[in-house]
């Protein structure tokens, strides 16, 4: 009997039977193997996904730092551009002043940054304190006045400031064609927070408290092309008619320059050459020690080599630097002041 | 064993399709600003060009005009072959749904009399010589966008432009 149970070990009825059968198919080894291989797989995948994760994260990192630069050197570009815009409305022999513009087409500082600017009765350009970068600042006629059309067509084709508000400022000129004419400006400003790593924008509708556009901007520096020759001449109130490329100076160098001189030396700027500096949000991510920045002086500019510096935070870093022409003012010649 | 293993494809689903989503937007952004840099570029073409035509020939060019209420620029009718300034056959940028246009206004009358005794000669309109002509050149750059809702997308660049004309 003993034998024979040995041979026949399942129990008599049909429930037993079936229930012997499941736990014989199921063995704790053939489990342990199965979690084995399951484990092995899910590391597997695991790491592949964290992988991929980290690369796309820091392949995404590096694009919305370089789609961040391009579209504010854009932003910035095309407020120099349009610095001094102003409807034509003058029929006289004038060099300059037959527009609707009036006051300072475009300002700047160097490591510091405008005491009141945005001031409607006396805005006040000085340069004062320290600040990390430098700051621009431009001007120009925003809504059409001398076109005919209604309201609603000029607020349609209004230009806006750089936070995209109509809100401008309402200057009445005090000279000139439209003499006694209300013309509204946008105003902008540009330049790194106190921290130095984000680009801060200013216009008429939140002077006094900038707005940060965009994060891990960690250099902005503006330089000008300056016509030293049309300068010289100032002084004879003589004109030069074909500008030169002249030198790049700062905002530092133009406003010592002009203290000692009953002219306006920011007339004589006809180009603006801005770089910015933007770093991955990312840390740990860059192997290289070395990272791009911004010249730091205008013989750097000048130079026009690559500078680099060491870096210890591993983000990655793209500079950008292009040269834009203030062509908007409306001169015979971008360097002649208006009389 | 099967629900634990359920559990997990979800969460990996679910990280993967964020991830995906995530990419797309991304994409997306970069696409919209490129296309952004491309048109503008493509327009200030289109308006440098439109300014020298007007500026070499500024009585053989084809004008449209504002009535009063809306400007020229902004009555679709001027942007026809007969008032505005086509440049048929010419791509600036890819994926351009129609050739690079200016409409050009001739807005002499916005000029202002002089009041200063600075003018030369002058005639006709009182205070403003005659050999003053003030234009207005409204670029534009249409290109295709299915996404929109109607079918493309456009960029609109203007200037103005007081010339001296002596002859």
């Amino acid at each position: 009997m003993k034998a024979r149970t040995r041979m026949r070990p399942g129990p008599a009825t049909p429930t037993a039977s079936l229930a012997y059968a499941r736990s014989a198919g199921r063995t704790m080894i053939e489990l342990i193997i199965a979690m084995a291989i399951g484990m092995i797989i899910l590391i597997g995948v695991g790491s592949l996904y964290l992988s991929s994760s980290g690369v796309s994260r820091l392949a995404s990192s590096a694009g919305t730092a370089e789609d961040s630069g391009r579209l504010m050197m854009f932003m910035i570009g095309d407020g120099i551009k349009t610095a001094g815009y102003g409807e034509v409305v003058g029929a006289g022999f004038g060099r300059g002043g037959e527009t609707y513009f009036e006051g300072p087409a475009i300002r700047g500082c160097t490591g510091a940054r405008m005491v009141d600017p945005f001031n409607p009765v006396a805005p006040n350009y000085t340069c004062a304190g320290v600040a990390p970068g430098d700051q621009i600042f431009v001007r120009f006629q925003s809504r059409h006045r001398a076109a005919a059309m209604s309201d609603a067509e000029r607020d349609g084709a209004q230009m806006r400031d750089c936070l995209g508000s109509p809100l401008n400022q309402d200057v009445v000129l005090g000279s000139g064609p439209g003499m006694g004419a209300t013309v509204q400006m946008v105003q902008n400003s540009f330049a790194l927070n106190a921290a130095g790593n984000a680009l801060l924008c200013e216009g008429v509708s939140n002077a006094g408290t900038p707005a940060q556009i965009v994060p891990n901007v960690v250099d902005f520096r503006i330089y000008y092309r300056f016509d030293d020759a049309a300068w010289a001449l100032a002084a004879g109130m003589q004109t030069n008619v074909v500008p030169t490329g002249g030198s790049i100076r700062d905002a530092a160098w133009i406003i010592a320059t002009g203290a000692a001189s009953p002219a306006d030396p920011w007339q004589y700027v006809f180009a603006a050459i801005v770089c910015m500096t933007v770093a991955t949000g990312e840390r740990g991510v860059a192997t290289a020690t070395n990272v791009t920045r911004c010249p730091a002086t205008a013989a750097e500019v000048a130079a026009g080599t690559p500078v680099t510096e060491a870096s210890t935070t591993g983000q990655l870093r793209r500079t950008f630097m292009e040269v834009f022409t203030i062509k908007s003012r409306s001169t015979h010649s971008p360097a002649i002041s208006p009389i | 064993m099967l629900p634990v293993v359920l559990v997990i494809l979800t969460i990996l689903t679910g990280l993967v399709v964020t991830q995906l989503q995530r990419n797309t937007i991304d994409e997306r952004l970069a696409a919209n600003a490129r296309e952004t840099l491309m048109i503008d570029g493509a327009l200030q073409t289109a308006l440098r060009w439109c300014e020298y035509r007007v500026t070499v020939r500024p009585r053989e060019t084809q004008l449209a005009a504002g009535d009063g209420t809306t400007p020229a620029w902004n009555i679709a009718a001027n942007w026809g072959d007969a008032t505005s300034l086509n440049f048929t056959g010419m791509v600036l940028v890819a994926g351009a749904a129609l050739e690079p246009a200016c409409v050009i206004e001739d807005v002499t009358d916005e000029l202002v009399p002089v009041t200063t005794g600075r003018s030369g000669r002058v005639e006709a309109r009182a205070g403003i010589d005659p050999r003053f002509r003030k234009y207005r050149v409204t670029a534009r750059v249409r290109v295709a966008a299915p996404e929109m809702a109607n079918g493309w997308r456009e960029m609109m660049a203007q200037s103005d432009l007081r010339l001296y004309i002596d002859r």
